[in-house]
């Protein structure tokens, strides 16, 4: 095993370098830079501009451009943000800290209900409840997430009318927030979190439904299954045991897979419930070529991708043995 | 009303003992709080974060320091008649030099929030930082004048001289830049030069650090949710109403940050927030909705003034590459053909749904009297006529159309360009959509694609005899009413003068020529009167010439919750000045 | 469960292909039918869709608004003596109420009668068959008089004939681009998996230096690439094309892992042992397990994409001015608000074409999925 990781150590330095200069090339090669929008501003001049563009550092050559932020990196330094004008990572840093409250009671109640679900649907194979819940998981997966939040808004907006209730619209903590004792501050948070987790979590619980079930279907016909079955094995320890242990395997290994994104936030639903998490920030950093804060940010989800994939790696291997670490 | 109106004008006018307040006069708002209600918390709203509290490197349109220089400047304007009153200036100032030089006093017993007095250094220091080529502050070219620097000294502690390179009507204003303390960043100035400055004030500096020589100062910032900011005690001292109370009355303002307009007003709706700026009749609809349905208690102001923004398409006269469309561009005809296709009435109808305004000129609508004069002087409209702009491109030589019903020239090239916007914007979208609809009508064939903004940007801003666009639909915003003409628009060679931007920078047309020289002209008449009428000149040249065709504008409504007293007059309330100071603002 | 293995596998062996088995199995289920039979209507609609919708892509009038008009009912009987008539719809007048400030339309007494096979504008199906009959209209008599079967849109364009026009951007958009991505994503796992060693060292350090492209910068990076007068919607397809060539990784991650563990299983032992070479055993024994994820990915990657696309029409790569796609009706619904939902209820339309058409292509996929594969048959 160290000699796998270690391996895998060496791998990752041309990965990386290969990386940057891809991330670093596509974003400045991309027409316009952060300055563009102030061409249109009728207050600022052109030599203002020619200033901050010196100021900035974008009126070098693209190479100079990524030898200097390279260099930096190395040194630990991701360079400045040109929206913020603050270092890179303590722009990320509290953006990724709220998001992962989010992440992580999102991607708790998307297992809580696509296990369950999933293992129904392949025990119930075919039958109405099967059927019906496949329905409707499709239905909410065709559903665009920025649509299905303008509903739910309108709908929070609508039961606030009606019953009274402070029901949050958005955001992740009250305006009274300060004042509150510390059980207040959790559950106020939790109070702001527990809509678009839900959300989240049915919205994307189809794909994982699907994969656990079909996983499970193709175990539950296994010689050994059938064999646990002839011993008298109770139906629940077959299923659960038996079944649900080596049908989630594949799933397992792939949790590697959620390093990165458990940095990347939840998407668009931060945005639409004007979540203070990683997306809005990004995505104002990517409309306004925030080159550094873009670059910086695609970097660290890089390196967590690779350093996720060797424990898939490991984790296939640990789960599987006949698989041999490679 | 009338008397305290007078006692105003007397204590602001007059020169009183040295440290007398600023008494903001009564007739700014058209409810007096005479029952002094004090306290409570004016909340509003903002679609993206806050990026910096750093005034010097702050570039948003709605900041944090921004919001705390509200209530700081020599001078203010008064939203009754445009003129710049003294502020945090004593009295008005000793103007000499033929006009050029300002001596200013400044008024005593001032303090920032933290208790330090303000006095010159504080302009000083502030001016210097923002002139600071390496600092890249967003107000440094406030500080020129065609190209040539303003200086600013210190005569003593109470007062400042202004030398500015030639006279400018915006003298007033550019003397109205918010001081901010000496102590905190000409210390560290003094020290560490710009880069100390660049890494002052970011997000991460806690709010009991920052100092605020205006009504508020922050009071607590979390990332992406919201800033609130406290009332400045200080400016309490010298900030007074027409009865002697301190201002102001609230006690605090704060920001919720949300993700869109959409997301704004569902927060108003829900009484989340006092105030919403409704875009559109569907805004207006929904509000009007909750307000009769008796979930909103709210007072609903529709139509109070146009926006002050234009869209507008222009023509690039800079094709070398195509002969045949720098003729046609560089045509008056075939650019008053286009302004006689723009179906204004159609784009308000459609576009804006129903509510806006058509335009003709650069000057935006709402700054009335300017418009008035430019009309009265002759400034020529060319408004919807098919009929007109098919006897022109006639004219043109443009006498047959093809088999498909495009018109051709002589030698059969069918009359096409290309228009483009920034996708995403569906306003615009659909202007540019109505355009090419009505185009057709008269067999002018235009190829409209909405395409990234930054690329747009790049082309209409592109310098050279072969510039890489034929036509540009896109808004402006911004600009002031005391010369609103765009110093990088009017004059040739300015980067905004998008119409004809050659390398040289040189004028084509003798308009472009003369409105350049009007354009200085104007801004270097002091007397409003006789700016007024050059301005006038100046749109005369313009709508002759028709470089730009402008199209339609939106209008701005006020809506605000019924808990808030004191907003302005019906009157007195427009884009420009908005519905509202917030030194007069209560809560009921 | 109680079958034993041999006599479902003796018909097999020689009687029926797996295709045949496959379609039986198929056929026993309804909701993968339903599914199936729904995209192929769909799919008619999309190639039909000039024929169908009674406008051209954009027509409107600038002189008689109908923006947002409502859906006009369409009437049978005679409102005076209530006998059967020529089906018909009425003229509607339009008038802002500056109190409430809703665009206010009513029916006028006007009656314009339904038509079918109506001259109209002119198109071409499939780019090819020329033709200037629609399914209905009113015909030219009465330009200021239509039907809006489901209403109209921002700039009184009939939401119905959008509907019919953007289901063809919509319905091909994803195809091409998740099924090249597909193929390439199942070639590199398996030959990753197959050889190992330093193929699939490179072939993994290249799944991850992929991975980190800003895939955003890259596609408004490709269209700048592009001049700027050719079709945008050509263009749209040459991208997305493209962007298949960098976004095959997770697939490939996937049928490498999935094949690392099948390598080792007894079938393959077996295969080896009976002489069979490593093209055959890859392609006839291994692969096969992977028709679940293949499956389900193609079956979530085209709607996918079909979503994807809506917010492509905000950078200027997607389905601009005048072209529509089902997304971009959809975020044009969302940027009206709350007014889309109390308001004009109808712009919502477009949103159910894209769920059903995401339900058909899992219900589909689902099927196809448990008929193809032996083991889950039931």
């Amino acid at each position: 095993m160290i000699p796998f990781l270690l391996r895998r150590l060496v791998q990752s330095i041309p990965t990386l370098l290969i990386a940057s200069v891809l991330i670093f090339f596509v974003i400045s090669l991309a027409p316009g830079d952060f300055l563009t929008p102030a061409k249109l501003n009728p207050n600022i001049s052109p030599e203002q501009i020619e200033i901050l563009s010196r100021n900035f550092g974008l009126d070098r050559p693209v190479w100079e451009q990524y030898f200097r932020w390279m260099g930096n990196m190395l040194r630990g330094d991701f360079g400045l943000s040109f929206q913020y004008q603050q270092p890179v990572l303590d722009v990320i840093w509290p953006r990724v800290k709220n998001s992962l409250w989010l992440v992580l009671l999102s991607t708790v109640l998307f297992y809580a209900i696509a296990i369950p679900v999933g293992v129904y649907g392949a025990v119930r194979q075919n039958s109405l409840g099967d059927k019906s819940i496949n329905v409707v998981l499709y239905f909410l997966l065709g559903f665009p997430s920025f649509f299905l939040a303008l509903i739910v808004i309108y709908f929070i907006l609508q039961i606030r009318n009606a019953t009274g209730l402070d029901v949050p619209i958005g955001g992740m903590t009250s305006n009274n927030y300060e004042e509150l004792s510390g059980l207040g501050k959790v559950l106020d948070i939790l109070k702001h979190l527990i809509i678009p987790a839900t959300v989240l979590a049915i919205s994307d619980a189809a794909g994982l439904t699907r994969v656990i079930r079909g996983q499970m279907l193709e175990v539950m016909r296994s010689d050994y299954v059938r064999t646990a079955r002839a011993k008298g094995v109770s139906e629940r320890s077959v299923i659960w045991k038996h079944t649900f242990r080596n049908g989630i395997l594949p799933i397992v290994a792939g949790i590697g897979g959620l390093l990165p994104a458990a940095i990347s936030g939840a998407g668009f639903m931060e945005v639409v419930f004007a979540y203070p998490g990683v997306t809005p920030m990004l995505l104002a950093a990517l409309n306004t070529q925030d080159l550094y804060l873009v670059a910086g940010f695609t970097v660290i989800t890089t390196v967590l991708l690779i350093i996720g994939n060797a424990i898939s790696d490991l984790l296939l291997a640990v789960v599987d043995p006949r698989v041999k670490v490679a | 009303m009338k008397k305290a109106l007078f006692v105003a004008l007397a204590l602001t006018a007059g020169s009183a003992a040295s440290a007398a307040p600023f008494v903001w006069p009564a007739a700014w708002t058209a409810e007096q709080n005479t029952a002094n209600k004090r306290g409570g918390e004016f909340r509003t709203f903002t679609i993206s974060d806050f990026k910096t509290f750093n005034p010097f490197t702050s570039a948003e349109a709605t900041s944090i320091p921004g919001t705390m220089d509200d209530g700081a400047g020599l001078f203010i304007q008064d939203p009754r008649n445009d003129e710049f009153i003294p502020y945090m200036a004593e009295s008005k100032p000793v103007v000499s030099n033929g006009g050029r030089r300002f001596v200013v006093k400044i008024r005593q017993g001032m303090k920032f929030s933290d208790g330090q007095p303000i006095t010159a250094d504080d302009w000083i220091s502030t001016y210097r930082i923002h002139t600071d080529d390496k600092v890249g502050s967003n107000s440094f070219d406030s500080f020129r004048l065609a190209g040539k620097p303003i200086t600013v000294r210190k005569i003593d502690n109470y007062t400042l001289q202004f030398d500015f390179p030639q006279v400018s009507a915006s003298a007033y204003g550019i003397m109205s830049y918010a001081p901010w303390p000496d102590h905190v960043f000409g210390k560290a100035y003094r020290e560490g030069g710009a880069e100390a400055i660049k890494k002052m004030w970011t997000l991460g500096t806690p709010a009991s650090q920052i100092v605020s020589p205006g009504m508020w100062v922050l009071d607590s910032y979390r990332a992406g949710e919201r800033a609130v900011f406290k009332k400045n005690e200080f400016w309490g001292e010298w900030n007074k109403d027409s009865r002697g109370q301190s201002l102001p009355y609230l006690n605090n303002l704060s920001y919720r940050i949300v993700a869109d307009q959409n997301a704004g007003l569902a927060a108003y709706l829900a009484g989340q927030i006092d105030t919403f700026g409704p875009r559109n009749a569907d805004d207006l609809a929904q509000i009007k909705r909750a307000i009769d349905g008796g979930s909103l208690k709210a007072t609903l102001i529709p139509n109070v003034s146009p926006q002050a923004t234009s869209q507008w398409i222009v023509f690039n006269w800079n094709k070398a590459g195509d002969p045949f469309k720098q003729k046609l561009f560089r045509d008056v005809r075939f650019r008053r053909a286009m302004s006689h296709i723009a179906n204004r009435k159609a784009m308000v109808d459609l576009a804006l749904g129903g509510l806006g305004t058509e335009t003709y000129f650069s000057v935006y609508p709402i700054f009335r009297q300017q418009l008035a004069a430019g009309i009265a002087a002759g400034a020529p409209r060319y408004t919807y006529n098919l009929q007109a702009a098919s006897n022109l491109l006639r004219q043109m030589g443009f006498t047959k159309k093809n088999a498909q019903g495009w018109l051709v020239d002589g030698s059969g090239k069918v009359l096409e360009f290309n228009l483009s916007t920034n996708a995403g914007n569906t306003v615009r979208e659909q202007l540019g959509r109505i355009f090419a609809d009505e185009a057709k009508k008269v067999g002018v064939k235009v190829n409209f694609t909405p395409i990234d903004f930054n690329n747009l940007v790049g082309q209409l801003t592109a310098k050279g005899e072969n510039r890489p666009f034929d036509a540009i639909l896109l808004g402006l915003s911004g600009g002031s009413n005391v010369w609103p003409f765009g110093t990088n628009v009017v004059p040739c060679g300015g980067n905004l003068h998008s119409y004809n931007n050659p390398t040289n920078g040189a004028c084509l047309t003798s308009q472009e020529s003369l409105m350049t020289k009007l354009y200085y002209q104007g801004d270097a008449t002091l007397d409003d009167a006789k700016r007024r009428a050059v301005g006038a000149q100046l749109l005369k040249a313009e709508g002759e010439l028709q470089p730009v065709i402008y199209l339609v504008g939106g209008n701005y409504h006020v809506t605000f919750n019924e808990r808030l007293g004191g907003e302005y007059p019906r009157n007195m309330m427009d884009a420009y000045y908005g519905n509202r100071a917030l030194a007069l603002t209560f809560i009921k | 469960m109680t079958t034993t293995s041999p006599t479902t596998k003796a018909p097999r062996a020689r009687g029926q292909s797996q295709l045949a088995v496959a379609w039986t199995q198929f056929r026993k289920n309804r909701l993968a039918q339903i599914g199936g039979t729904f995209l192929i209507l769909l799919y008619l609609m999309a190639i039909f869709a000039p024929f169908l919708a009674p406008d051209g892509l954009s027509t409107y009038s600038t002189t008689n608004i109908t923006r947002f008009h409502p859906p006009t009912p369409i009437q049978f009987r005679d409102p005076e003596t209530g006998a059967f008539t020529r089906p018909f719809v009425y003229k509607y007048t339009q008038q802002l109420n500056l109190e409430t400030f809703v665009n206010e339309y009513r029916p006028t007494t006007t009656r314009c009668p339904i038509y079918f096979g109506v001259r109209g504008d002119e198109y071409r199906i499939l780019g090819l068959i020329p033709g200037n009959i629609h399914l209905y209209g009113t015909g030219q008599e009465n330009p200021e008089c239509k039907v809006y079967l489901m209403g109209g849109e921002a700039l009184g364009r009939d939401l119905f004939t959008r509907i019919m026009y953007a289901s063809q951007i919509s319905l091909t958009i994803g195809v091409g681009a998740v099924l090249i991505s597909t193929v390439i994503g199942l070639m590199m796992g398996a030959m990753a998996a197959f050889f190992g060693g330093v193929v699939d060292t490179l072939i993994m350090r290249l799944v991850e230096v992929l991975a980190a492209i800003p895939g955003l910068f890259l596609l408004i990076l490709l269209r700048s690439v592009f001049p700027q007068d050719i079709n945008p919607i050509f263009a749209l397809y040459m991208i997305l094309g493209i962007l298949a060539f960098i976004s095959w990784g997770g697939l490939a991650r996937v049928t490498r892992g999935q094949l690392l563990s099948v390598r080792e299983q007894d079938f393959v032992s077996a295969a080896h042992a009976l002489g069979a070479g490593s093209g055959r055993i890859m392609v006839r024994h291994m692969l096969p397990t992977m028709t679940t994820y293949v499956i389900v990915g193609l079956s979530l990657g085209i709607p996918g994409a079909i979503l994807g696309e809506s917010g492509l029409s905000f950078l200027g790569i997607g389905a601009v001015e005048p072209y529509v796609s089902w997304g971009s009706l959809l975020a044009q619904a969302q940027e009206g608000g709350f007014s889309s939902i109390t308001q004009r209820p109808w712009v919502l339309i477009p949103g159910f074409f894209i769920v059903f058409t995401v339900m058909a292509f899992q219900l589909l996929g689902d099927g196809l999925r448990d008929a193809f594969d032996p083991r889950k048959r039931s």
